[in-house]
């Protein structure tokens, strides 16, 4: 399946390019489904990332009791140790159901968006990234016995 | 499979650091606020049953994330 890559704010000043207005980014909607219609939640793409990270205030709206999960010691560029809690949940992509382990963070507030990393999605779907076409290509891993 | 491009880059311009909750389809903003129980279910009183979350950051800076 396809998905288009998104334009977001960009503040100039804070940019390479003074004349670059926005940022385009791998960021995909996925689902979650619940008795009272579920919601959406937009997420990056991001094959640095050894991890799924999402937002702890996404836990609490599937009724996880996040901090029982198992803990996990998290870095980023900034070298800051951060921290987050692994559970298994249930999500759609592109209307397909997908099973991970993800680590909830208290810590994500200035960052937009959950995070899809290796463990969790990389190791069950094929990412193709073509910028240059706006286009992210995924192709669901086939597990043959 | 045609797909359309979002193009978010105005829209999420006039918010900052607060939850959103999106139209599914049209990806404007239906409501916005610091939890994300009260924006959900303040979009779904206003008929979007199905709406997307997403945090507006306090400010727009660029992304050079990888996490380990």
């Amino acid at each position: 399946m396809n998905f288009k890559y998104r334009k977001f704010p960009l503040d100039s000043k804070n940019s390479s390019n003074l004349n670059k207005k926005f940022a385009l980014r791998p960021v995909i909607q996925i689902d979650f489904d619940s008795k009272n219609g579920g919601f959406g939640y937009l997420v990056l793409i991001d094959s640095g990332a050894d991890y799924c990270v999402f937002h702890s205030e996404i836990g609490e709206r599937l009724g996880l009791d996040i901090r029982k999960g198992k803990e996990l010691t998290f870095y980023g560029t900034s070298g800051e140790a951060q921290k987050a809690y692994f559970h298994t949940i249930e999500f759609k992509v592109g209307g397909i159901i997908h099973h991970a382990e993800v680590a909830f963070s208290y810590e994500m507030k200035k960052l937009a968006y959950g995070i899809l990393g290796q463990d969790g999605f990389f190791d069950k779907w094929n990412i193709k990234f073509e910028l240059n076409k706006e286009n992210i290509e995924i192709k669901e891993i086939i597990h043959r016995k | 499979m045609k797909t359309k491009v979002y193009d978010l880059s105005k829209t999420l311009k006039k918010y900052s650091n607060v939850w959103l909750a999106l139209d599914p389809t049209t990806m404007r903003v239906v409501a916005a606020g610091k939890k994300t129980e009260s924006v959900l279910s303040d979009a779904k009183r206003i008929g979007v049953s199905h709406p997307v979350l997403t945090r507006a950051p306090k400010d727009y800076g660029a992304y050079i994330l990888s996490i380990s």
